[in-house]
């Protein structure tokens, strides 16, 4: 079977996609980073080679994302290397080419998406706080001693919500405390962060936007149904969350490596999946040639250096042309 | 006296006219790294913007090689660019520093017997004729620097080897520095724009370009916004610069040989008339003039340039969203701070290219 393979390394979660030719997805893997982006690329390759044993996969196209895109690229050999707001826009206009708003809310970071006509005509990101992020959800579910899995449906239970302010982690967590002390009920509190996390993305991320629908959420948080219904109650739309959700970057980023291909055919720079074999080792040094002290990184398989980058002038730039 | 300009861009092209040739003894203040930084960060007001805080790290490091004098620009009015010197001058001289500061602004009542007395330190017992004539080459120096760097933003895009085009304007910076006439200078130019000739490809047609506007040092400081010019020129796009030491001095002096800049400085303030009819400071109001002139130009989107906590540039940017949406064409904002992460930069930079790019698509096939 011809496939195409997608990764989509985020500072939380690294996932996998392999689309078949017609692009129906064959396998998708979702894995917590929890910091080695590496060991999770080579542990949801050997997921997919698990899934589909017996059957002989050959990877013509690969597409890297997010924000361990060029170190996943260099590692697997991409053909296309290509930030998540092009790839969840990609991904979502597969799914529905009239969509005109995507909110993707990640791990670490949020983002809004505006199309018009099936282009990407402006978008927004956060990261000057976690406030309006999954962390900061995760957080607050530790906190409660709740599973994170659990919080949307706690959250769809409660009957009123209690006002928690939205604008800072810091206040909301201590507002959250004091709405505790006085007495208010789990899900009412839950459903208050679910509201104030969506007001907060809103204000912020959304500033200024016009918000028109079709409005797809999409990344690891629309799993909370607790916030696509603030959401809803908010921009009084209905909120598409699309089936693959979580793992629509690396959806994407697959997408865009079929185009890449068709467009300019070749041979895939694919290590193979047997790369989850090899011994993958990182180092960095810091080139003194000249004043811009460039990190320029390296990445070695069994002892020889596949890929190095991070130069700007060029000087140590090696391995395959995709990444910067 | 060991004098010290600080940096800016290529600025250090004068250093050796305007201190070395006027008897004074030179201290190269080094190019701003991540020690400037940190210095800069440690010792300015917490709430001043990025360029305060990286102009005085690299004083510190000035003074630190032995630097006895200080060279800044000032000003007057709503930015707090004006009051730049003078709080940096107290920063360093709380910090024990033993130096004197030379503040060069258009003076105002006793303002002018200062400005006189720095004129005069510069001058070292020169001849006053010397004098001009030193400003007036310092001056075609960096008309030819800005024109060299101008040029380098159409060759990096289609140069055929990446990093020539850099290279080939670093080594013409040093030329230009130690030139010591108008004809050398003439000769660096012919050279270098052959040279540019011949890295580039010329197949490379129809680019996506670019303005490039906002707060004047983050714009024309490559430390401070992260190789911008550079990160787009390898992304295939050919940036037009907005700001230029030449547009910001040369109204300051308003001479009679400046008129052309003149008249570009008249042109912006009409561009923004109808969104922002007076200054707010800084470049807020140029910033806006030039957003719309480059939709007038035919370029395919803007990006501004914004320090961190910058008033003029947050009323700019608040209202360049209504000039993006009335004119249909985009607009990015990019805030500095002190953060040396680059991954959210890059993943902004090229969701806008791609951007710009969907959207020549969209226009071709419709």
């Amino acid at each position: 079977m011809k496939t195409f393979l997608g990764i989509d390394v985020g500072a939380v979660s690294t996932d996998l996609v392999l689309l078949d030719e017609y692009n129906n997805v064959v396998s998708d893997v979702y894995l917590r980073t929890q910091g080695q982006p590496i060991k999770m690329i080579k542990k949801g390759l050997s997921i997919i080679k698990e899934e589909n044993q017996g059957i002989s996969l050959e990877v013509i196209g690969v597409g890297t994302t997010g924000s361990g895109r060029v170190l996943a690229g260099a590692m697997a050999g991409a053909d296309v290397v290509k930030n998540e707001i092009t790839a969840h826009a990609v991904a979502a206009l597969y799914i529905n080419p009239d969509v005109r708003t995507i909110f993707e809310i990640g791990g670490q970071d949020s983002k809004i998406i505006i199309l018009q006509n099936g282009v990407v005509v402006d978008f927004a990101m956060n990261t000057i706080c976690a406030a309006g992020t999954g962390s900061f959800l995760d957080h607050q579910a530790s906190r409660l001693g709740i599973p994170i899995e659990e919080f949307g449906d706690y959250a769809l239970r409660a009957q009123n919500s209690v006002r928690i302010a939205g604008r800072c982690t810091v206040f909301a967590e201590s507002d959250m405390v004091h709405k505790q002390q006085m007495g208010y009920k789990e899900e009412e509190i839950i459903a208050g962060l679910c509201e104030a996390m969506v007001r907060n993305y809103l204000n912020n991320v959304g500033k200024g936007k016009k918000i028109a629908p079709p409005i797809f959420f999409q990344g690891g948080v629309a799993a909370n149904s607790g916030i696509k219904k603030s959401f809803q109650k908010e921009t009084g739309h209905e909120i598409i969350v699309p089936e693959y959700y979580r793992v629509m970057g690396a959806i994407g980023a697959a997408l865009l490596a079929k185009e890449e291909m068709e467009q300019n055919p070749r041979q895939s720079a694919f290590y193979g999946l047997e790369l989850v074999d090899k011994d993958y080792q990182t180092s960095g040094f810091e080139c003194d040639g000249c004043p811009n002290h460039c990190e320029v990184i390296e990445i070695k398989v069994d002892g020889e250096i596949i890929a190095r980058w991070g130069d700007r002038c060029g000087k140590w730039s090696l391995g395959y042309q995709a990444i910067r | 006296m060991k004098l010290a300009l600080p940096r800016l861009g290529n600025i250090e092209v004068i250093n050796n006219t305007i201190l070395t040739d006027m008897g004074h003894e030179l201290v190269e203040a080094p190019p701003n790294s991540k020690r400037t930084m940190d210095l800069g960060v440690k010792y300015s007001p917490e709430y001043c913007c990025l360029p305060l805080k990286i102009a005085l790290g690299n004083m510190i490091e000035a003074i630190d090689l032995g630097a006895e004098g200080l060279i800044m620009a000032g000003g007057w009015g709503p930015c707090r660019f004006g009051y730049y010197a003078q709080v940096q001058r107290d920063v360093l001289l709380d910090l024990g520093y033993n130096f004197r500061m030379l503040i060069f602004e258009l003076p105002r009542k006793e303002g002018i017997r200062t400005l006189w007395k720095n004129i005069n330190i510069l001058r070292n017992g020169k001849s006053w004729l010397y004098m001009v004539k030193q400003l007036r080459f310092a001056w075609q120096q960096i008309l030819l620097t800005e024109e060299l760097e101008n040029k380098v933003l159409q060759v990096r895009p289609r140069e055929k080897k990446k990093g020539a085009a850099s290279r080939i304007l670093l080594k013409s910076i040093r030329e230009i520095k130690q030139a010591k006439d108008i004809n050398t200078l003439e000769q660096i130019r012919k050279e270098t724009m052959e040279k540019f000739a011949e890295a580039t490809n010329p197949h490379m047609q129809n680019l996506i370009r670019v303005a490039l506007v906002g707060e004047f040092y983050v714009s024309l400081e490559p430390f401070v916004n992260h190789h911008l010019e550079e990160k787009l020129g390898y992304l295939g796009v050919e940036v037009v610069r907005k700001n230029s030491i030449e547009a910001w001095i040369a109204p300051i002096m308003k001479l009679h040989i400046f008129k052309e800049s003149f008249k570009e400085e008249k042109d912006i303030e009409q561009a923004a008339y109808q969104y922002l009819a007076h200054s707010v400071g800084g470049e807020g109001q140029t910033s806006v003039g030039n957003v719309v002139l480059a939709h007038q130009e035919g370029l395919d989107g803007a990006i501004q340039v914004v320090p961190f906590t910058c008033m003029p540039e947050i009323v700019a940017e608040t209202i360049l969203k209504k000039v993006s949406e009335d004119l249909d064409f985009p607009t990015l904002t990019l805030t500095y701070d002190e953060q040396t992460g680059e991954e959210g930069l890059n993943t902004r930079i090229e969701a806008f290219i791609d951007l710009l790019k969907m959207r020549r698509k969209r226009v071709n096939v419709s």
